[in-house]
């Protein structure tokens, strides 16, 4: 079996390709589910984020640890159990500790085991990288789902209802547009930041 | 059958170290949640108290009252300081605009609202949601069982943008008040 040779440059790499090369939600476009749903505010979207990161690292690091003793046949199930683990910790976790985060996200916490984010990188990536790529690459692509669902929830918070984590921002007298915070303006803010990000890797060519 | 035989056994380790790590993580989290579930209750029903009790330690006893079929089982809670009772208290849950919409109501010795809390709903956000909002819920503080909307001739404010959703607060007010009324003689004489 063939072994990439282990530094600490592929590491960095690893990480930071989750970020901005290979963001899963603005490049890869994955697991468009929770982003579209949960971005009605920026405490719900950061939620969101941090338990998603949560479960990729651990998933990624658990199914690059047994990598080698699954069988090829039976790999989607087991890599199901270990992802299904990891999402219900998190959810007790959160509903002891965060209970509002917990009861505002409600069913999108346990539907992060078919996020396709986590099942995509666990069938692309963990199950044929060492532990530590597997890690960092989780870390990278969990930070990079947290940066975007961060960003198209805090617009959406921003326009819809003129707060930002809860706080009164905009000038008196501004009137939240409430379609903004409704499903249209989820697919509205996704489509131009998309635009946007599609636009930049044109100007900067191909080395984006 | 020997691949066949190891698939099984990692399929079923597998599993198995799943069901203890999650029996480890539910044993450890149990009580915060039971905990964090508690205080919650416990704020919703402080919510509803006059103003002078929300700094105050309550006493909240349940007091189930089951209707005859006993498939509907209405709960009142007895808000007690220094055992004198402050408040009645009901949840009460009615059709709104976008889902159910329940209502915890407190109220008084004179039979008049104390206070009310929106404890859960699926209205719009931005406009119907807005039925959470303190100056929106303040209102109900006083009223007696004539409340009704100023819309239909009454003198609650509705949210703008969502009478159907102020309605159907008003609607819970009216409810759970005419409940605990109908209910208080059993209730008080219960609770000595």
């Amino acid at each position: 079996m063939h072994v990439a040779p282990f530094n600490i440059m592929t590491l960095f790499n690893e990480f930071f390709k989750g970020i901005v090369k290979e963001n899963p939600t603005f490049r890869l476009v994955l697991g468009i589910c929770p982003t579209l749903a949960v971005t009605t505010s920026l405490d719900n979207g950061l939620g969101m984020g941090v338990a998603t990161t949560f479960v990729l690292v651990f998933s990624n690091m658990f199914i690059s640890i047994v990598r080698n003793i699954v069988p090829k046949k039976v790999r989607i199930p087991i890599f199901i159990v270990i992802i299904s683990t990891f999402v219900t910790t998190v959810e007790l976790i959160m509903a002891a500790y965060v209970p509002d985060i917990h009861e505002a996200l409600g069913i999108f916490i346990p539907l992060i085991v078919v996020n396709c984010i986590i099942m995509g990188r666990a069938e692309a990536f963990a199950s044929k990288a060492q532990v530590l790529p597997a890690v960092a690459d989780g870390l990278g692509m969990g930070i990079g789902f947290t940066m975007a669902v961060s960003i198209i929830s805090g617009v959406r918070e921003i326009i819809g209802s003129g707060t930002i984590l809860g706080y009164e921002i905009m000038f008196s007298g501004y009137s939240p547009a409430v379609i903004m915070i409704l499903p249209p303006g989820a697919f509205i803010t996704m489509g131009l930041i998309l635009c946007f990000f599609k636009y930049m890797g044109n100007l900067l060519g191909r080395k984006v | 059958m020997d691949s066949a035989r190891k698939m099984l056994t990692v399929l079923i380790t597998t599993c198995l170290c799943a069901a203890v790590a999650l029996c480890l993580v539910f044993v450890m989290t149990k009580d915060d949640i039971e905990l964090k579930q508690r205080l919650k209750f416990v704020r919703a029903i402080k919510a509803v108290l006059p103003v002078e009790y929300l700094s105050k330690e309550v006493d909240i006893i349940n007091y189930p009252l089951c209707k005859e079929d006993c498939k509907v089982c209405n709960i009142i809670y007895i808000v007690k300081e220094k055992s004198k009772v402050v408040a009645l208290a009901t949840e009460v849950t009615v059709k709104g605009y976008g889902g159910r919409v329940s209502v915890i109501v407190g109220v008084g010795e004179d039979n008049k609202i104390t206070g009310l809390k929106v404890v859960q709903h699926s209205e719009t956000p931005g406009l119907g949601a807005n039925i959470i909002k303190d100056v929106f819920q303040r209102q109900f503080a006083g009223r007696d069982e004539t409340i009704k909307l100023k819309k239909d001739g009454g003198n609650i404010d509705h949210v703008t943008g969502a009478s159907v959703s102020s309605r159907a607060v008003v609607k819970c007010a009216k409810e759970g008040l005419g409940f605990i009324i109908k209910n208080r003689s059993i209730v008080n004489y219960n609770s000595g």
